[in-house]
């Protein structure tokens, strides 16, 4: 069955004049992105992960390489009859009501014209804005424009969401208002298509996870395989004095300062070392915990 | 402001027009009885039929050759 | 097909129809054609023809600032703003986008045609006590003369910018009112042979716009052939066709 996202050695050059030669946005970008999951797609600004979703959109042409949804070429526009999509600022004529942008969206996603007027009231009541639907959208704040831009990305019922930055301009209460309509669109089966910063979110969100850097695959997985590295454990202890520390030096340890205290950080392999040094300081131990890198840790290792 | 001065340039620009097709007409007279004006209709409508005849076969030939190297 | 370019036609319409630049070309226009019924120091017979033709001539200039206003500005604005974005993010052709920008710049144009068209007619029932057949036709023609600018427009906006388009349209505008006379003795006068190439080329490119004006014809109240209206109006279809083709193919291709 095709995937909803193929990209197969997908590239794109731009050239930047005669003197200042080419820049590489994308190189080589080989994914595919399984149907029904949310797939987050991460990297640093700049580094293509814009670009490729304008490439998936046809908003720009690929230099090399080639991709598809559903197995059919992004370049043909009926293949975007099972895609919604969310730039990441959406912009829409100030004049338009939110009632008029959805209806409008519903009608080019093909909707019949009997059901739109109802299909736009439902993306708006799903995104929270049922009541903002007959004011101009100039009037309207950033968050709740970017909840207009949601509400037309999902009104046609498609089977692939694009979402750049789905939670960008949101409250907290807006961005798990967002978080849940994720996750309920991946219960209906639908494939999501996350782009997004917020790497505490892609961690909650997210099934499968790809990592940009300079325009090239770093890592691709799920959370727990980009997060990679093994357990580690962590000590709190209250203070430590400059013996213990100078003793710890000598085993592969990480001392840090916490707020609560100092923390040690050990693998498992060394932890009875650190216990033993740590005893005969007569350190007072305040907690110990496992601890895995967090996705945020894994991004920065990666991508920085 | 802005709207304003743009509007007034053009508005200047486009009655500048105004003596240039005033001339033509007072010397032509009636167009529709001027030859010069059906037969300059016909030859850009052969033109533009010709350019979209080429485009078409151009086209086509392109479509036989990608399938015949796709075949071969 | 029809309902994407339909509904972009519509927000095209509502877009321009609330720009400053179309109000204030509309007002103006309609205020020359109110204040021609000052001509009362000529006798009857003539004061009627000179407000016949400077009404039309208002219609005509006051149509195509429009289609240039209006059609020079829409396209480049949605890629600026990224408006375009949400748009063509749906299965809706680069062409089909295009054609729907087109057919809103034309309605709103033709929305400006119309409120002028109406102030004449009351203008000429205030005169002659009766309707004046031959307005039909002239504004008919005048506003696929007006069709034929507003693609122009629309056209080289896909690839333009909004002034570099203004210019361009306005520059085949006057070029192809004055073709046949002015560009037609250039070719005559021109010695050498690449010289004569180059206006030759000019000359069939540019719009043959003449041919459009029927304006002697509601002065003078002379018959048009009914064969050369039909041509006249093939014509301006196939031109509009043919210039609307080429700004779909220019933005096929472009990055936006």
């Amino acid at each position: 069955m095709a995937h909803p996202i193929e990209t197969e050695n997908l590239s794109k050059v731009y050239a930047l004049g005669r003197r200042k030669g080419t820049r590489i946005a994308l190189d080589g970008l080989s994914i595919e992105v399984p149907e029904g999951v949310v797939f987050g797609f991460l990297g640093p600004n700049g580094a293509g992960k814009t670009t490729t979703i304008k490439m998936l959109l046809d908003f720009v042409h690929p230099t090399s390489g080639s991709a598809t949804m559903f197995g059919k070429p992004t370049t043909e526009a009926s293949t975007r009859r099972a895609v919604g999509y969310l730039p990441e600022q959406p912009y829409f004529h100030k004049f338009l009501k939110p009632m008029e942008v959805v209806s409008m969206h519903a009608t080019l996603a093909g909707v019949e014209r009997r059901m739109v007027r109802e299909k736009a009231l439902n993306a708006l009541e799903r995104t929270g804005i049922a009541e903002y639907a007959d004011t101009p959208i100039g009037k309207l704040s950033k968050g709740l424009t970017q909840r207009v831009g949601i509400a037309q990305a999902i009104v046609g019922d498609p089977k692939l969401l694009i979402l750049d930055e789905p939670t960008s301009g949101l409250d907290p209460i807006g961005r798990r208002h967002i978080r849940d309509l994720i996750l309920e669109l991946r219960k209906e089966g639908k494939t999501v298509f996350l782009s997004s910063h917020l790497l505490s979110e892609v961690e909650s969100t997210c099934d499968t996870v790809a990592v940009l850097k300079r325009g090239t695959l770093v890592a691709y997985g799920t959370p727990d395989e980009v997060r990679g590295g093994d357990q580690r454990l962590s000590i709190q202890v209250q203070e430590l004095d400059k013996q213990t520390r100078d003793s710890l030096r000598f085993i592969d340890v990480t001392v840090e300062e916490r707020a609560g205290g100092v923390t040690v950080v050990a693998s498992p392999d060394n932890i009875y070392e650190v216990m033993r040094t740590l005893e005969k300081s007569d350190a007072r131990i305040v907690r110990v915990q496992t601890e895995r890198e967090s996705l945020e840790e894994a991004f920065l290792r990666l991508a920085a | 402001m802005r709207i304003v001065r743009t509007l007034a340039a053009s508005l200047a620009l486009i009655a500048l027009a105004g003596p240039c097709h005033a001339d033509g007409a007072e010397e032509l007279g009636h167009h529709w009885y001027v030859p010069t004006y059906r037969m300059e209709m016909q030859t850009q409508i052969a033109i533009m039929a010709g350019f979209a005849l080429a485009v078409l076969a151009a086209s086509w030939l392109a479509k036989v050759i990608r399938t015949r190297r796709s075949r071969g | 097909m029809m309902t994407g370019i339909w509904t972009i036609a519509k927000m095209s319409l509502l877009e321009n129809s609330r720009k400053q630049v179309f109000h204030v070309l509309c007002l103006l226009m309609l205020a020359i054609i109110a204040g021609s019924t000052l001509l009362s120091i000529f006798t009857e017979g003539v004061q009627i023809k000179i407000l016949k033709d400077l009404c039309m001539t208002c219609i005509l200039f006051g149509g195509a600032a429009m289609a240039i206003a209006l059609g020079s500005s829409g396209i480049p604005n949605d890629v600026e703003s990224r408006t375009i974005h949400p748009l063509i993010a749906r299965p809706l052709t680069r062409a089909q986008y295009v054609m729907g920008k087109f057919i809103g710049t034309f309605i709103t144009v033709s929305i400006g045609v119309a409120a002028m068209t109406v102030a004449f007619s009351a203008l000429i029932f205030m005169f002659q006590h009766s309707f004046d057949t031959y307005v039909g036709l002239a504004v008919l023609f005048t506003l696929l003369e007006v069709a034929i600018i507003t693609a122009i427009a629309t056209t080289v906006s896909t690839f333009a910018t909004p002034a570099v388009t203004t210019v361009l349209t306005f520059l085949a505008y006057v070029g192809g009112t004055i073709k046949i006379g002015y560009v037609g003795g250039l070719i005559e006068r021109s010695s050498g042979g690449l010289t004569k190439a180059l206006y030759s080329m000019i000359y069939h490119a540019l719009p043959n716009l003449e041919c459009f004006n029927l304006k002697t014809s509601l002065v003078h109240h002379d018959a048009v052939p009914a064969a050369y209206l039909g041509q006249v109006a093939l014509y301006g279809v196939c031109y509009i066709a043919f210039v609307l083709v080429l700004g779909m193919s220019f933005f096929a291709r472009k990055e936006v």
